[in-house]
């Protein structure tokens, strides 16, 4: 991406090393709609997401001086947000039980109905997941994880990280299938 | 309506989550701007909470340096007129000293000139024509002449009715009179009774014949290059003093990764062993903030184990024992430029280390806590510094500093340089 090698990101990254407050505000600006976009399918609701996209960007801010210029600044950026997601789902899992819903057999799927989804609507249906399902859905498929990383990152097995992500996927099938154009029209109006 | 398969399904998630454009909120970005401003010490609040001790200073200068110029008054003029005094009876000294020199060698009348022009000259100088009351005459070391009344056998100089009746008394009057009508007022018989004045000798000749016998009295004035020292440099030394101080405390290990300064109180007590030489001892209170690299600081293996950090951040409260000494260089009555050396203890009461590592390694440490107690001389302590008086007993004294690490300290042993500079106010009771 030629933004983040640009002189403006690179003036932009200085004026931050320098805690210039308008220059964080803008590369924050800049990097907003991308490090929501991470923290939304790590989460279930925005206002968690917003706690984590700040938490994040903190981290940007005070530990700036760490990242190394000649790398690329969005992939360190994804980096903190989904480390600081994980951090937040470490936490989650100490409160909250993981309810292992049953996941019916063969869903049928209209793919009209889907092609005509909005990406809210659908990154909506990642954060209906339960917590276990939807991190390891998003690391493995959006983040592209592999199943031995995920297995490290949040101590389980590989086998019980594959076994997330194919139960993650019947659920999101379980959901899209329940989508009807009734539905569709009513959140879209 | 057809199953979806996986590949697919992950397809359409993947280019949703990749085109999802959240809008921007800027209420997210003033909650993360607050936060902000809260860490880099922006807010008044903030700001007031960390550096309130100088804030306090910064108050207090102006207003103890106002206090300290606006109360100092005039000397009194006695004091000057005093010194003309004992000035001129240096200087008659001198001349009657040499009279008598002459006593043995010269004439009468050569020795009995000198006296009188003596006289003469106590007369018509102004600084000290005023005539010396009685009731103060031996103020300054001034002699009280014995009564030479005439009903004592004496030549009657001092009777108070000639004195009331002399002309030269009259002139005196006249001469120390502030207006017309106060010079032609006869003098009473209180006012001659205080008027013992060398003027009633003016117009008489010494009887050198029915003097007693004075004893020779030799006289050495004092050499001008060793007058006596000002007062002020030998109170100036006192033999106690306490400071209380308050410094920014900025630790570091190998001098790099600085971090946000720390603070540090400190409460000294100096015992003077000269008066430029003084013992300093105390405590100090600080919290040291500072990076260290993971080479610097002593990782316990069951970290390393696990995960090796890349670097630690570590924070502690610590209590340190300075002991030292002071020598003033430089001493002014209002100002002193000293160095100061000695060496610290410190006292490690709360620590925490928070371990940064750049891959997550399940069970991996996080951070450690707890405390690990004394570090006996483990630093030596180096300054320079600036006291200015405020009042007699009060100072203010600006010292940078730095502390430079003879062993590891705290749960890392890491050699923690820490630099700062006192602002003290140093007391200096009543006692010597």
């Amino acid at each position: 991406m030629p933004e983040y090698t640009s002189a403006v990101l690179i003036e932009l990254l200085d004026g931050c090393l320098q805690k210039n407050r308008r220059s964080q505000e803008l590369l924050y600006k800049q990097f907003y709609g991308y490090a929501m976009s991470i923290c939304l399918r790590y989460t279930r609701s925005r206002e968690e997401a917003k706690e984590i996209l700040n938490d994040g960007f903190f981290k940007v801010f005070t530990k700036l001086d760490t990242f190394d210029s000649s790398r690329s600044f969005k992939t360190w950026l994804s980096r903190i947000m989904i480390n600081t997601a994980l951090d937040h789902y470490r936490q989650e899992i100490r409160r909250d039980v993981f309810d292992d819903v049953e996941v019916a057999d063969n869903v049928a799927i209209d793919e009209t109905v889907i092609s005509k989804l909005a990406h809210e609507e659908l990154m909506e249906l990642i954060q209906k997941l339960t917590p276990a399902y939807r991190v390891v859905f998003s690391l493995s498929v959006i983040d592209g994880y592999t199943h031995e990383e995920i297995a490290d990152q949040l101590n389980i097995s590989v086998g019980a990280s594959k076994s997330n992500l194919s139960r993650a996927r019947e659920k999101l099938r379980e959901m899209l299938s329940k989508i009807n154009i009734g539905d569709y029209d009513r959140v879209t109006r | 309506m057809t199953e979806l398969p996986d590949d697919e399904l992950d397809k359409l998630f993947r280019k949703s989550s990749e085109e999802l454009d959240p809008q921007f909120d800027p209420e997210d970005w003033n909650s993360l701007s607050k936060r902000l401003d809260a860490n880099d010490g922006k807010v008044a609040g903030g700001w007031l909470k960390k550096w309130w001790p100088l804030a306090l200073m910064a108050l207090l200068i102006p207003i103890a340096l106002t206090i300290h110029y606006t109360s100092k008054s005039p000397e009194p003029e006695a004091l000057p007129i005093k010194r003309e005094v004992a000035g001129r009876d240096l200087r008659t000294g001198r001349d009657v000293r040499s009279g008598m020199e002459k006593k043995s060698n010269a004439k009468e009348e050569d020795k009995s000139n000198v006296v009188e022009n003596n006289v003469k000259d106590i007369i018509t100088d102004n600084r000290v024509r005023k005539t010396l009351p009685r009731s103060q005459s031996k103020a300054g070391g001034v002699y009280l002449e014995p009564n030479r009344s005439k009903g004592e056998g004496g030549d009657g100089a001092f009777s108070i009715n000639n004195i009331a009746k002399s002309k030269s008394a009259k002139s005196v009057m006249a001469n120390n009179a502030v207006n017309e009508d106060s010079a032609e007022q006869e003098i009473s018989e209180d006012q001659a009774r205080l008027l013992i004045s060398a003027t009633a000798l003016a117009s008489r000749t010494l009887n050198w014949e029915n003097q007693p016998e004075i004893p020779m009295v030799t006289f050495t004035p004092p050499a001008v290059s060793e007058a006596p020292k000002p007062e002020k440099a030998e109170v100036d030394y006192a033999k106690w003093a306490v400071r209380l101080g308050y410094s920014p405390d900025l630790s570091t290990v190998g001098f790099k990764n600085y971090t946000k300064p720390g603070t540090a109180f400190s409460l000294l007590v100096e015992y003077g062993l000269s008066s430029r030489l003084y013992l300093q001892a105390g405590v100090v209170r600080s919290v040291k903030d500072y990076t260290a690299n993971a080479g610097e600081y002593k990782l316990p293996k069951y970290v390393t184990d696990i995960n090796t950090p890349y670097d630690v951040d570590g924070s502690c409260t610590m209590f340190e024992i300075p002991v030292g000494l002071r020598y003033n260089v430089v001493r002014n009555e209002q100002s002193k430029w000293f160095v100061g050396t000695g060496v610290s203890s410190y006292y490690a009461q709360k620590e925490r280390y928070d371990y940064n590592y750049k891959d997550y390694i399940h069970g991996q440490k996080p951070y450690w806590q707890g405390k690990t107690g004394w570090f006996l001389l483990s630093h030596i302590n180096a300054s320079v510094g600036y006291e200015r008086t405020i009042t007699k007993k009060l100072s203010l004294v600006a010292e940078p500093y730095i502390r430079i690490p003879v062993k590891g300290v705290g749960y890392g042993k890491v050699n923690l340089t820490t630099v700062g500079m006192w602002i003290s106010l140093r007391y200096t009771p009543a006692f010597k």
